[in-house]
């Protein structure tokens, strides 16, 4: 089932409550196209909600595993609304790996859902987070019409560009990574993409 | 009563909850004014654990209903209790033991509740208003199929075999409709079949056993009830609703409709098992659910099979 912005709002309130009736707090940190959706920088629906981050006390872990209390609130609004389980997933888990971008934190966007709290990519990292995805499935993907929709810069671009290099530094991921650059009109000068 | 007026969806629900005691209780012969499950089989285990749990809002029914019970007891299932106890929910366990310390007290030693945990007699005197008579009535048939056969497995399953229109016993449904365990259920048919009054067949690797002489043996055992809950996973469905009625106004509504939804797939597991129709339930909102749950108990409550909603 697609959610839109207003439908995902409340899902994601239906977990919160679930958490603060289960005495639970948890904050996470999402990115993609549901945070791009919450956000009000895209308007297509979307299946899901990626977590990339579990922050705990301070410090941010993957969000694979994803909390049991989290998880079973997610499942339980998925059968009482009838969505797909992972509705909200932790996928992107890996991203973290290699660290989100610099000041990530402190550009994210935070929204309070009662006992849920989610820190939402600001629009500078998800031109990061697209930019990898689209590279990954090609500039005709739905990951690219997002980027498109971000009407990043160029220079937005090429800072993009180089968090996904730390991402893959592969020399595979660079010359699809070129072609991408291209599709949105940017090229690379003087090696600036080269490792 | 206090709360009535805060939450009158629970305080609904509690007065049809004893109303649907009273009756069954009344069934039994406990001196009550309403009676309405002349047609229906009560399951005297399960009533007993049902009524602990009701018995702190009304202690004029735990009184009744245990003098009822020491009447009773030689026609009780004290494992069959175990079992059912077994499957309860924490409070339930916890009412019912305060619940059979008093039973246990007055008994002296002729009979015994199982007691999971340790717990006080409640002050109680006998009223004396409960009368045993015969077992004749349609409603007292596990009594009945008890003082023929003896208080046992085989009688309890001769209560379903004999009163339910069903094509063939597998041990597996008869566990499911009894609450006996398989293996027990399996030697039961076994017996039965020995004894001429089921016939066996193979059914790929199982085993099929079919009634045989069911005019006679009901000449024999008497007139059944037309209706048989499986009433111990119906208690507990109540119960579980119960709880949530009277917490609503402090939980959130998803938490509540969740743990509905949770507690009516529960059921309905349950029922399906048991061959027996399963109820719909409404999940959008919290007040849907609440006005439904009053409606099943007040129907219960008046001997409507209909209040579980299947028409």
């Amino acid at each position: 089932m697609d959610l839109t912005h207003l439908r995902l709002d409340e899902l994601l309130h239906l977990v919160g409550d679930l958490l603060t009736d289960r005495g639970a707090v948890v904050e996470a940190v999402a990115i993609g196209g549901g945070s791009l959706l919450l956000l009000g920088l895209i308007e297509r629906p979307t299946r899901d909600l990626d977590l990339v981050a579990i922050l705990e006390q301070g410090l941010l872990r993957r969000a694979e595993p994803m909390p049991s209390l989290l998880r079973q609130a997610v499942e339980d609004v998925a059968r009482l609304r009838g969505l797909d389980e992972h509705w909200i997933n932790a996928a992107p888990s890996s991203l973290l790996d290699q660290g989100l971008p610099e000041g990530f934190m402190a550009r994210a966007q935070r929204r309070d859902y009662g006992g849920l709290i989610l820190h939402l990519a600001s629009r500078v990292d998800q031109i990061a987070f697209k930019l990898y995805a689209a590279v990954g499935q090609g500039p005709l993907s739905k990951h690219a019409a997002d980027l498109q929709r971000l009407e990043p810069t160029a220079g937005e671009l090429l800072k993009a560009a180089a968090w996904t290099r730390i991402q893959d530094p592969s020399d595979g991921f660079q010359s699809v990574l070129v072609e991408v650059l291209a599709h949105f009109g940017v090229q690379e000068e003087g090696g600036s993409l080269a490792r | 009563m206090p709360g009535s007026t805060a939450n009158p969806a629970s305080h609904l629900f509690d007065e049809a909850l004893l109303a649907l005691a009273w009756s069954l209780w009344t069934e039994l012969g406990v001196a009550g004014v309403a009676r309405h499950h002349g047609t229906w089989a009560v399951d005297p285990e399960a009533l007993l654990i049902f009524t602990a749990s009701l018995a702190e809002r009304d202690p004029r029914l735990r009184d009744e209903s245990l003098d009822a019970a020491l009447h009773l007891a030689p026609y009780l299932s004290m494992g069959r209790m175990k079992l059912l106890l077994a499957q309860a929910d924490p409070p339930t366990v916890d009412a019912f033991a305060d619940y059979a310390a008093t039973f246990n007290a007055a008994a002296r030693g002729e009979a015994r509740f199982p007691q999971t945990q340790a717990a006080e007699p409640l002050p109680f005197r006998r009223t004396g208003k409960s009368k045993l008579g015969t077992f004749q009535a349609p409603s007292q048939v596990f009594l009945r199929l008890r003082a023929l056969f003896g208080v046992g497995a085989r009688a309890d399953a001769l209560v379903v075999i004999l009163g339910l229109p069903h094509p063939g016993w597998f041990a597996a449904d008869l566990a499911a409709r009894t609450g006996l365990a398989k293996r027990v259920a399996s030697t039961v048919l076994q017996d039965l079949a020995r004894g001429g009054l089921l016939e066996v067949a193979a059914v790929g690797n199982r085993l099929r056993y079919d009634l045989l002489h069911r005019p006679e043996t009901l000449a024999l055992t008497g007139a059944f009830p037309s209706i048989q809950p499986s009433w111990s996973p119906l208690f507990r469905f109540l119960i579980t609703l119960q709880a949530l009625l009277q917490r609503a106004p402090s939980r959130k509504e998803v938490a509540l409709l969740v743990d509905a939804q949770r507690a009516l797939q529960l059921f309905q597991t349950e029922q399906t098992r048991c061959g027996l129709p399963q109820p719909r339930l409404p999940l959008n909102t919290w007040p849907e659910v609440a006005a439904w749950s009053v409606a099943l108990a007040e129907g219960l409550a008046r001997g409507q099979w209909e209040g579980l909603g299947v028409g």
